[in-house]
């Protein structure tokens, strides 16, 4: 690819790299060293990009997941255990309860979820944002996350049902009768 | 199949994960169960919900996530979480320094980005040397030892691209808050602030680098001082030198007054490390000769009392 044309691509997807940067570091300065270290890398292995159908974005997030990670010293991937979907849940893992949230107050659904998700444990919170605000499809994160595509489906149904259960709390101060999970 | 494990099905059917057999198996679970349709809607709302609730920084005015334009064509806010101005600037630029500039081979490339080195080669050669030892130049007292273990190379590299970062981009430099602003005042104030004996003058106008800022930054630890400084415009160069200072809390195993070369002289920015009297210092520049010179001239300026 030229690189003008890299370069373009790659400038296009500085906001979505920066979100993501800062839903992981918590902290704009750092946020911003994330960007720029992601940025770096990604010139030094731009003559290995591939423009596919997924364009550059998932590339990018892939490049920041491993700079983040690198720098918190931790294993790039979260347990080595595969979580499969097919195995039997643990018992504190109960689905979270099944409410329309249409009649909630915004604000309050808004302030509650941050909260929520950023008390999540790592390993999924990660998920739940590659998902939920950048619009990855399962098997983009997968990518990014280099883990396997029922890790990431386990992740976010757990995640989602973490997040469902803090919301219940609102949904029943607002006098919403909520279904408390299926069984 | 129980409902934990069928309930993950119903939220992957929900996000338009599930191939043609698992939509055709969940739309009959739909059909059969008056639950399940209820927590597909569910599990949509809360992707909606997460989405709106995290583009924002303050949760005030929600944006719309472009996952959600795509889909509903709806228009959104404008308060969504953005890369800050000064940072695209940054990034830019060094995209575009990276698209302009033609690669060139190391010493060749070096002698052609300093300008003036034409000259001082000329002389060098009618001296019995070849073009390349510019760049190898040696005091005869001044002793290095080359070791590039002591530093963990990520941090070379930290190293290296932040001097490029912040010398294209002054502004990169988080100054500090009350760090006085002449260059003769600052020996006192970092010796204080690192908890060591910087050196008596910080200048570098002696060898021909002229101050331009200092700033805070953590590559060489917690606390640490980066300055910048720039090649006088009438050398006829460019170029520029970063210096840190950083306390000496045991963490770089070096024997103190003595250079260590941790980045060869040969690559595009070379680095050395000395400890001396508390501080640990770094210098990286784009010209080896400048930062032997430089670190001649602090040596000879003793430590601040």
């Amino acid at each position: 690819m030229e690189r003008q044309a890299f370069r373009e691509l790659a400038l296009a997807e500085m906001d979505a790299v920066y979100r993501m940067a800062f839903h992981l570091a918590r902290e704009p300065d750092e946020a911003a060293d994330l960007v720029q270290e992601t940025y770096l890398r990604a010139l030094g292995a731009e003559g290995g990009f591939e423009l596919r159908e997924r364009g550059v974005r998932p590339w990018l997030f892939k490049i920041l997941h491993n700079v983040f990670y690198t720098r918190m010293d931790r294993a790039r991937r979260a347990p080595a255990v595969v979580e499969d979907l097919q195995a039997t849940a643990p018992d504190d893992q109960s689905d979270g309860p099944c409410w329309d949230l249409a009649s909630l107050d915004w604000e309050q659904v808004d302030q509650r979820l941050k909260h929520a998700i950023a008390e999540l444990p790592e390993h999924y919170r990660v998920v739940l944002l590659l998902w939920a605000v950048e619009g990855l499809k399962y098997r983009e994160i997968a990518d990014v996350l280099d883990v396997a595509l029922g890790t990431v489906m386990s992740r976010l149904y757990r995640a989602r049902s973490i997040l469902s259960t803090r919301l219940a709390d609102l949904a029943i101060e607002s006098g919403i009768t909520i279904d408390q999970g299926r069984e | 199949m129980d409902q934990s494990q069928v309930n993950p099905y119903l939220a992957a059917f929900a996000d338009g994960e599930l191939d043609l057999a698992q939509n055709l198996w969940v739309l009959q679970r739909v059909k059969d169960e008056p639950g399940a349709a209820a927590s597909v809607r569910h599990q949509q709302q809360l992707r909606d919900a997460v989405a709106r609730a995290m583009v924002t920084q303050n949760g005030g005015q929600v944006a719309v996530p472009q996952p959600l334009l795509r889909k509903s064509g709806e228009s959104g806010s404008a308060s969504a979480i953005l890369a800050p101005v000064d940072l695209r600037a940054r990034i830019e630029a060094m995209l575009d320094d990276k698209v302009t500039r033609r690669p060139v081979p190391a010493v060749a490339g070096r002698i052609r980005r300093v300008g003036q080195v034409a000259a001082v080669a000329a002389v060098l050669a009618l001296g019995g040397g070849v073009i390349w030892t510019v760049a190898h130049r040696t005091s005869d007292t001044m002793e290095m030892i080359a070791d590039r273990s002591i530093i963990p190379a990520a941090q070379v590299t930290r190293l290296a691209r932040r001097h490029v970062d912040c010398s294209h981009m002054i502004q990169r430099l988080r100054q500090f808050a009350d760090a006085p602003d002449q260059l003769e005042e600052m020996p006192s104030f970092f010796s204080a602030y690192l908890g060591g004996h910087v050196y008596g003058s910080l200048d570098l106008s002696g060898v021909g680098y002229r101050f331009e800022r200092v700033g805070s930054c953590r590559i060489p630890g917690e606390r640490g001082a980066h300055l910048i400084y720039r090649a006088a415009p009438e050398s006829g160069r460019d170029d520029a030198i970063s210096l840190w200072m950083a306390p000496d809390n045991g963490s770089v195993s070096i024997k103190p007054d003595t250079l260590y070369r941790v980045r060869g002289a040969d690559q595009p920015h070379p680095i050395v490390v000395w400890r001396h009297d508390g501080i640990v210092y770094y210098l990286v520049g784009d010209y080896d000769p400048a930062i032997r010179d430089a670190y001649a001239l602090l040596a000879a300026a003793g430590g601040h009392r």
